[in-house]
């Protein structure tokens, strides 16, 4: 099981989840501990995907000496850096002000969109649904309804995850 | 409503009061014991307890007392840390801070009464069953009440001081923080931000320099040094802990695949040798102070019993003094024959006082086993000292010597051992030729003089036996003014050996238990953390096998490491002292 989840799935935690004695390149190399990789290749790796993800320069820093939303995106470099088909993201924006969980949800975008992974996110927040491909809604444990957004753009997704949401279509 | 959370508030610390009275109470008992032992006015009266045996009971006593300085407030700061978020909830949601003051004051003051009513019963509970059980085991007798007024007032005192302050800080302490301080957690890690290479190296220097100290330079002309070389040592230790950030800059500079293989590991070791760096300081501290002490009791006792064998060469030496009553060669025939004893020497040396003894050549090669052929205008001496007898002293450096009425003397020899008793004796023995003798007594008419009475029998025990026939009918004395006997210097060396082996095993497990305790403190406090980021690694896929690994070699590195180094040092120093005595 330990081993499925370190090859096969990257998860992304509400609370970032991050070690604290570790530096957030540490943090992020950390899925990678056991694999006869180089350092200089961990390096490059952690360089490339760091820089994706916006906090390249920040990645000799412990996690306390930077913020939520940096933590958050270190979060997301370690969930991918062993190529996971799946990132499984619980509330990866709770703890976030909204210019960081835009800037980890364009993350999470360019992830699925570059790289072609499959992310299955838990949220409560319209706005962060709306980045998704589609949104299943569901209530106290029931499936309630599911949407697709069929090529709108995320404002007009947004707007129709609203709509029915105010309509009551999916709830009832 | 207040009462009421406060009073399961202490519900639900039951457990923490139980580990913190019984710490407490153990270190307030080991005060109670030795300061009931040190301000025993007739303990540490030469008319009832040599003062070779009283004597070890001082550094002991200092010791525990400057510890409960350090570990009373330590426990309570301790507590209440581990409380303070509670404290911080409570003030938050409407408790006043008068009545949080209250209760954290009445809670401690509640723990302190505790420890120290129990810590003084069981004090008084050991302190008899010393005197009553363990003392006569060594073969000490002391007549007189194990517990005086004093024994427990004194201590007390102290104990009540230490108590009073360490309250009053806490209260004060809490009174300044905020209730946001209390509330988050503001243990964050703050690893090697002050790391330095130049630290790290000169405490590497200083760590080779107290040991090249020890080894080749430390002497028996100043055994001061060893303190300094042990605080050196200390002080290496603390820099390099302090700064041994450094190695892992290093590791990742150097052995970086390392590094990235061990992260896990590493990275705990990390976190916890930056947060407990002052715990781990202070163990090593403290545990090479008790392997130190606790070598250097035995050690001590073996050497006061060989000292004591050395300084002593006949087993009943007095003094017969030109005004006093002796029994004649005659008598102790007769006196050795009524104990059972065969004389084996019995010597009358001729002697002259003056600050030194000073004795013939022919007498002395007759009697006292010397070689000596001295010509007119010299003299050899023979000091009391050996220097290799474990104490400082200073050497025999004069070339001449003014002696009563003569002129100087050329000093031709000097021999660092004991001709006769020491304990009889006085710093120096001065052979001179017969002529110098004779002419010494002539030029000053009233220069003092004396026999000096040396007996061997067969055994000791032999000996041991005539001298008590002797006593029967001569007041001999036993103040070592003018009697110096082998066995009794040698039973008294023993028992001081023994005595001091017991005060500083009873200190050092005091020590090292407590040592324990504040170790187990820390890992109390920082389990919850450890757990959480085990808890953490497994959820990343890290598997049990290597979550294991990671725990146990943290607890290696961050426990057991320190240990061994202060054990290693502990050693290092006794060796030091044991080598200046052989």
């Amino acid at each position: 099981m330990a081993d499925f989840r370190l090859n096969n799935v990257g998860i992304v935690y509400q609370n970032y989840n991050l070690i604290d004695c570790l530096t957030l390149r540490e943090n992020i190399l950390l899925p990678l501990h056991n694999k006869d990789i180089d350092s200089s290749e961990l390096d490059y790796v952690s360089d490339k995907i760091a820089a994706k993800l916006g906090i390249r320069d920040i990645l000799d820093r412990y996690p306390h000496e930077v913020s939520g939303g940096e933590q958050q995106r270190a979060a997301i470099c370690r969930a991918v850096i062993n190529e996971p088909k799946v990132i499984l993201a619980d509330e990866p924006t709770g703890n976030l002000d909204s210019k960081s969980t835009t800037a980890v949800m364009e993350c999470f975008e360019k992830l699925n969109k570059e790289d072609g992974i499959t992310i299955l996110m838990v949220t409560h927040d319209l706005y962060t649904a709306s980045y998704c491909d589609k949104v299943m809604l569901f209530k106290d444990g029931i499936i309630t309804g599911s949407l697709d957004r069929d090529g709108m753009s995320r404002k007009e997704f947004y707007r129709h995850i609203l709509a029915g949401l105010e309509l009551g279509e999916i709830y009832e | 409503m207040n009462n009421e959370l406060f009073r399961k508030m202490m519900k639900s610390n039951i457990r923490q009061y139980r580990l913190f009275v019984l710490c407490n109470t153990v270190l307030v008992m080991v005060c109670y014991f030795f300061g009931g032992i040190y301000f025993n006015n007739m303990f540490t009266s030469d008319r009832y307890v040599n003062s070779m045996i009283s004597s070890n009971i001082i550094t002991p006593t200092v010791v525990v007392f400057a510890f409960a300085v350090f570990f009373i407030p330590y426990t309570h700061f301790s507590f209440n840390l581990q409380n303070e978020r509670k404290y911080g909830i409570m003030e938050a949601t409407g408790v006043s801070w008068r009545d949080l003051w209250k209760f954290v004051l009445m809670e401690n003051a509640l723990l302190a009464g505790c420890s120290l009513i129990l810590g003084l019963a069981s004090g008084i509970m050991l302190l008899t069953l010393f005197f009553k059980v363990f003392v006569k085991i060594i073969g000490i007798e002391f007549n007189f009440p194990a517990i005086s007024i004093n024994s427990v007032l004194r201590p007390s005192f102290a104990l009540l001081i230490i108590y009073i302050l360490t309250v009053i800080a806490i209260v004060i302490r809490l009174s300044r923080i905020t209730v946001k301080e209390m509330i988050e957690d503001s243990k964050k890690v703050r690893i090697g931000k002050s790391s330095s290479i130049v630290l790290l190296l000169t405490g590497l220097t200083a760590i080779c320099y107290s040991i090249i100290g020890v080894f080749f330079i430390f002497d028996q002309t100043n055994t001061n040094r060893l303190i300094v070389y042990y605080v050196v040592m200390l002080i290496g230790i603390y820099l390099m802990i302090s700064n041994s950030y450094v190695l892992m800059i290093w590791l990742k500079k150097h052995r970086p695949n390392m590094l990235y293989k061990n992260l896990p590991v590493i990275g705990s070791i990390r976190q916890n040798f930056s947060m407990n760096k002052r715990i781990i300081f202070f163990s090593i501290c403290l545990i090479s102070f008790v392997v130190f002490f606790q070598t250097f009791s035995v050690y001590c006792s073996k050497l006061m019993v060989r000292n004591a064998l050395n300084d002593n060469p006949f087993h009943i030496a007095y003094i017969e003094c030109e005004d006093g009553e002796y029994p004649s060669e005659k008598d102790l025939i007769a006196y050795a024959e009524k104990a059972g004893a065969v004389i084996d020497k019995n010597a009358a040396i001729p002697t002259i006082l003056d600050g030194c003894f000073i004795i013939s050549q022919n007498v002395a090669n007759g009697n006292l086993g010397t070689d000596c052929n001295i010509e007119d205008g010299e003299c050899v001496v023979y000091t009391q000292y050996d220097l290799h007898d474990g104490y400082p002293h200073d050497e025999f450096s004069r070339d001449k010597l003014m002696v009563n009425g003569s002129d100087e003397l050329s000093v031709k020899e000097v021999n660092y051992s004991s001709l006769i008793n020491n304990g009889l004796t006085p710093q120096n023995i001065i052979i001179v030729n017969e002529d110098e003798f004779d002419g010494i007594i002539q030029r000053d008419a009233s220069v003092r003089t004396a026999v000096i009475r040396v007996i061997n029998c067969e055994t000791v025990s032999q000996s041991e036996a005539l001298y008590h026939e002797i006593a029967k009918d001569y007041d001999m004395g036993l103040d070592g003014l003018f009697v110096s006997t082998q066995f009794i210097d040698m039973k008294t060396s023993d028992q001081s050996g023994k005595f001091l082996i017991l005060v500083s095993t009873v200190m050092n497990m005091l020590l090292l238990f407590l040592n324990v305790v504040m170790i187990f403190f820390k890992v109390q406090s920082n389990r919850e953390r450890n757990e959480r980021e085990y808890a953490l690694l497994w959820k990343l896929g890290i598997n049990d096998a290597e979550i294991d690994k990671t725990r146990k070699t943290e607890t290696a590195i961050v426990f057991i490491i320190p240990s061994f180094v202060a054990v290693c040092i502990g050693a290092i120093m006794t060796i030091g002292l044991i080598k200046i005595s052989f």
